[in-house]
């Protein structure tokens, strides 16, 4: 009888009651959308590497070590020789290796030289191996696999010629344009940093530097594509590589003997611990955007007391007619609240929906706009927690108005004032 | 022995605060079934003594009975209780929830005795059908209706839960004088039948013939009203 009540009263106050009930869905679906994104981001940025035990690179830092060999962000410092690499590959705690080779890039876009192990090996998100939407990898020297995004955002089909920049930045002056690359594959989407590179092997990194000396060709000693590929290209040194062991328990011990490795300085990282020391550097944003979200949500609450307050004057008599017929101040205090959980209830069962229907229909729209993946399942592990303490929150701040209609019950005359 | 609806004794009663009014009823006997008209002035004090007989109001000085009930000895929750079940209200104007319907208006009491409702359905379009309330009415906000037809629900409330003591309080104010002749006969009817007392306050005096007994509230010299 009491939400009945509540029902009915709501539905007098229709349209205060309807557009409070929209301040506070819009504003829990910001919320819950803010809270999905960000747990997406982590996700989708902790699911950048998976499978790989060791990352492996010349002496530095571990945050500069992951962002170049797996975000392709910033520069390695130094090289690893191939002997060293050659060497540590055999160590037999180690199941593969694979090498890549950092410095060109094509139109702002990273070329990784590397193995073929690249696609057998390498792993993201919750251990999905690389999958080519069309293709294969290379197989001859001059052969170039696109990422998702740089095939999308270049419009590159199979067969297409691509050439490739020398350093990093997309304004790069010298192009190795007497060696183009023929597109043999094209990877699909997979939300990180693979989807913006051009891989090629180590072979073509080595031979579009023949004849090129402290990074700058040298005049007359220009080597064509057939003489390179006469040429032995085993490269003299590889920017980085990544390992997998065959138990992952030794990864701490192999870990700490290649930190140790004599013949030269290296330095190795555990992928997990590493991208978690990162996810602490940035996500502050993440937390700004959380604060954001709350406060919206604060300014709803108050919104949803101030209409209950306002309609305390109107209520008066309400609460002589229910005192009169019996009702205790305690049944007062509880038809408030109970307008209050209807208002709530219903505002987090409409965001939810909102959130999700917003995921069905965006998320092909955000992978084909910004290579992430957003997943539909909105609701997660801490979802109904959240909910609960919305509505906790809600019958918390709901006291307002339900103590004053409380004190009015306690002391109200016995006829209605008019 | 229960003979009296109300018995009061040695009851003093003043409002919190610097005014200097009191009300002061010495002994003050109402039977069961009685059917008792007190007028007064507005500002005498009718309104301090229904809600104290209502239990709103606690007492502090002096004794107050509603049948057997001990007033000055309940709890605000027991009074709460026993208002639910035990005394109905028909008021000036105003007496129903806007937004509910007849039926849930009538109801109400019910509810807050924590009688089930379904029990109640029938009693209730029975007792609106002798209010001149048509059926198809039963259903419509209490909002939709004349002032004439809300007055004549607020009896069907009052008296819904058979209560021993019905308390109405300037009822007839809001109507025109053909209005409340008729208001009238029938708030004394149903309460007959039920064997309901009724304690109906009002300032007008043109009403007391109705009644075969008469109170009035006075105030003294020294700002003490009392009750005859």
């Amino acid at each position: 009888m009491l939400i009945k009540i509540a029902c009915r009263s709501l539905w007098n106050r229709r349209i205060t009651a309807l557009m409070t009930l929209l301040t506070l869905t819009i504003s829990l679906s910001l919320l819950f959308s803010i809270n999905h994104i960000r747990h997406q981001a982590k996700e989708s940025f902790t699911s950048s590497v998976s499978a790989v035990d060791l990352i492996v690179g010349a002496r530095s830092g571990q945050l500069n070590l992951l962002l170049y060999a797996v975000f392709r962000v910033g520069n390695p410092t130094n090289n690893i020789s191939w002997e060293s690499y050659q060497h540590i590959r055999q160590h037999r705690q180690i199941e593969w290796t694979v090498p890549i080779s950092l410095g060109d890039s094509h139109r702002g876009y990273r070329v990784i030289g590397t193995s073929r192990d690249y696609f057998q090996y390498l792993q993201f998100a919750d251990r999905q191996s690389l999958q080519f939407l069309e293709g294969q990898p290379f197989t001859a020297l001059f052969d170039v696999v696109l990422g998702a995004e740089v095939a999308r955002k270049l419009n590159y089909q199979l067969g297409d010629k691509v050439v490739i920049s020398h350093g990093a930045g997309s304004t790069s002056f010298i192009h190795h344009d007497e060696m183009p690359f023929t597109v043999t594959g094209i990877l699909a989407p997979t939300g990180t940093p693979v989807d913006k590179s051009l891989h090629v092997s180590l072979e073509a990194i080595e031979a579009i530097h023949l004849g090129w000396q402290h990074g700058v060709p040298i005049p007359g000693q220009e080597v064509s594509p057939q003489q390179a590929s006469a040429t032995d290209l085993t490269p003299d040194a590889i920017t980085a590589f990544f390992v997998g062991m065959k138990s992952r328990v030794a990864s701490f011990a192999v870990q700490r003997q290649i930190n140790s490795y004599r013949q030269e300085p290296l330095t190795a990282i555990l992928p997990g611990v590493a991208l978690g020391e990162l996810w602490q550097m940035i996500g502050g944003v993440e937390r700004l955007l959380l604060l954001v979200s709350y406060l919206v949500l604060f300014a709803a609450f108050a919104g949803l007391i101030t209409t209950l307050l306002a309609s305390m004057k109107e209520r008066q008599r309400e609460i002589a007619v229910l005192r009169a017929t019996g009702a205790r101040p305690a049944h007062v205090f509880w038809l408030l609240q109970a307008e209050v959980a209807i208002i709530t209830l219903t505002a987090i069962a409409l965001s939810w929906a909102a959130v999700r229907g917003l995921m069905v229909f965006g998320q092909h729209y955000i992978a084909q706009r910004f290579g992430v993946f957003i997943s539909q399942q909105v609701w997660q592990d801490n979802s109904g927690l959240l909910s609960l303490t919305i509505f906790a929150i809600a019958l918390l701040v709901g006291c307002v108005p339900a103590l004053l209609a409380y004190r009015q019950a306690l002391s109200s005359s016995l006829a209605p004032r008019v | 022995m229960q003979v009296n609806a109300v018995a009061i004794n040695q009851l003093t009663f003043a409002w919190p605060g610097p005014g200097t009014w009191r009300l002061s009823i010495e002994k003050l006997q109402i039977r069961r079934g009685e059917q008792v008209f007190i007028k007064g002035p507005s500002g005498s004090g009718k309104s301090t003594l229904l809600s104290i007989l209502a239990g709103i109001t606690a007492v502090r000085d002096g004794e107050v009975w509603v049948g057997n009930h001990p007033l000055h000895r309940l709890s605000a929750s027991q009074r709460d209780h026993l208002r639910a079940n035990s005394i109905g209200f028909v008021f000036q104007q105003l007496n129903l929830i806007p937004y509910l319907n007849l039926l849930d208006n009538v109801l109400l009491p019910v509810h807050f005795a924590g009688h089930s409702l379904h029990d109640y359905k029938t009693r209730a379009a029975e007792l609106l059908g002798r209010l001149d309330i048509a059926q198809d009415l039963f259903h419509r906000p209490a909002s939709q209706l004349s002032v004439g037809q809300q007055q004549r629900v607020a009896i069907a409330r009052a008296l819904i839960g058979k209560p021993a003591l019905l308390i109405a309080d300037e009822p007839t104010s809001a109507l025109d004088a053909d209005n409340r002749d008729a208001f009238l006969k029938l708030l004394l009817e149903q309460s007959k039948a039920v064997q309901t007392t009724v304690l109906f306050v009002s300032h007008d005096d043109a009403l007391k013939q109705h009644f075969p007994r008469v109170l009035s509230m006075q105030t003294d010299q020294g700002n003490v009203t009392t009750c005859l």
